[in-house]
């Protein structure tokens, strides 16, 4: 019989009946019995299926987690974070690249123009 | 009874290694807590297969959020049964249907010690009896009724996963250990043990 039963249960020993007392005892001695067995090798069937630090989500599963598990990728995502702003330096660099082209065509092409007028 | 007991420095040593991304350690909790995260699920209602599958789950739960565990906040077993509860709960909760009661269920599989061919059929018999009256219980009578026979766990620690009062969670398991009684007669005090 577990300590919270007994807790719950305030002392029956004495006060209810021995056949009542006797239930009780076989229906706590049923409950504690292991009901399920422990396979051998489970610690070793969880040990594989972890991933490789706590806080670490499959990729399969981060769809279906919670989103407190967001606040647990500070340290894994660092790397990716860098590299994303890295991306983002690229493309700003390029674009301006790209539009002071343009202005030079647009510009070229006036100065042609202009001249070609005048 | 425990294989692989901890006391409550190593089992926090243990965490705290673990949470550093020590697996070693985290293998020495799930063996510390293996054999009680079963029993508790067993006492679920649920099947050998199912509580493999959860226990698995509830562990595996656990290692990825253990970096936000915070000991201050409750006991580490509070924090696994309140997931394992949750997703015992789930899974009875998605196969209502298929744990509705079965008297042609398999009996378990025979408990570690060996007694006499007789002795353990007739504790296969009661241990499959008992598994069928606990599936007839409603969900929240059963996990109220699994978590009280968890020994780590108080009353408070019980009402605490349950969310509700100690007097609340007495009352649930006097009405489950009442509803147990009614559905299991080979229970009763006539039957030869």
């Amino acid at each position: 019989m577990s300590i919270n039963i007994d807790q719950d249960n305030h002392n029956h020993n004495h006060n209810h009946n021995a056949g009542s007392d006797d239930h009780d005892d076989r229906l706590d001695a049923a409950l504690n019995a292991p009901l399920l067995q422990v396979p051998d090798d489970f610690s070793a069937r969880v040990m594989a299926a972890l991933p490789a630090q706590p806080g670490a989500v499959e990729p399969q599963r981060a769809a279906v987690r919670e989103s407190t598990l967001a606040t647990t990728h500070a340290t894994p995502s660092a790397a990716p974070r860098v590299w994303r702003v890295l991306q983002a330096v690229v493309m700003a660099a390029c674009g301006t690249l790209g539009a002071v082209e343009v202005l030079l065509f647009v510009s070229g092409l006036w100065s042609t123009t202009a001249l070609a007028v005048g | 009874m425990d294989p692989h007991p901890l006391d409550a420095q190593g089992l926090a040593e243990h965490l705290a290694q673990a949470a550093a991304g020590d697996r070693g350690a985290f293998a020495a909790v799930v063996r510390h807590y293996q054999r009680p995260i079963f029993s508790f699920l067993g006492r679920m209602g649920l099947r050998q297969f199912e509580a493999e599958e959860l226990a698995q789950e509830a562990f595996l739960r656990a290692w990825q959020h253990l970096p936000q565990y915070r000991s201050e906040q409750g006991a580490f077993s509070t924090w696994l049964y309140t997931i394992a509860r949750r997703l015992a709960l789930n899974e009875l909760g998605r196969a209502g249907r298929r744990l509705q009661v079965n008297t042609g269920d398999a009996p378990p599989d025979a408990i570690c010690d060996r007694p006499g061919p007789a002795l353990a059929l007739q504790r296969q018999q009661q241990t499959a009896a008992l598994l069928a009256a606990l599936r007839q219980l409603p969900a929240p009578d059963r996990s109220v009724l699994a978590l009280a026979y968890v020994h780590e766990l108080s009353l408070a620690d019980v009402a605490r996963i349950e969310g509700c009062s100690e007097a609340a969670v007495k009352a649930r398991l006097h009405r489950a250990r009442q509803r147990l009684r009614e559905a299991l007669p080979t229970l009763n005090p006539s039957t030869p043990e």
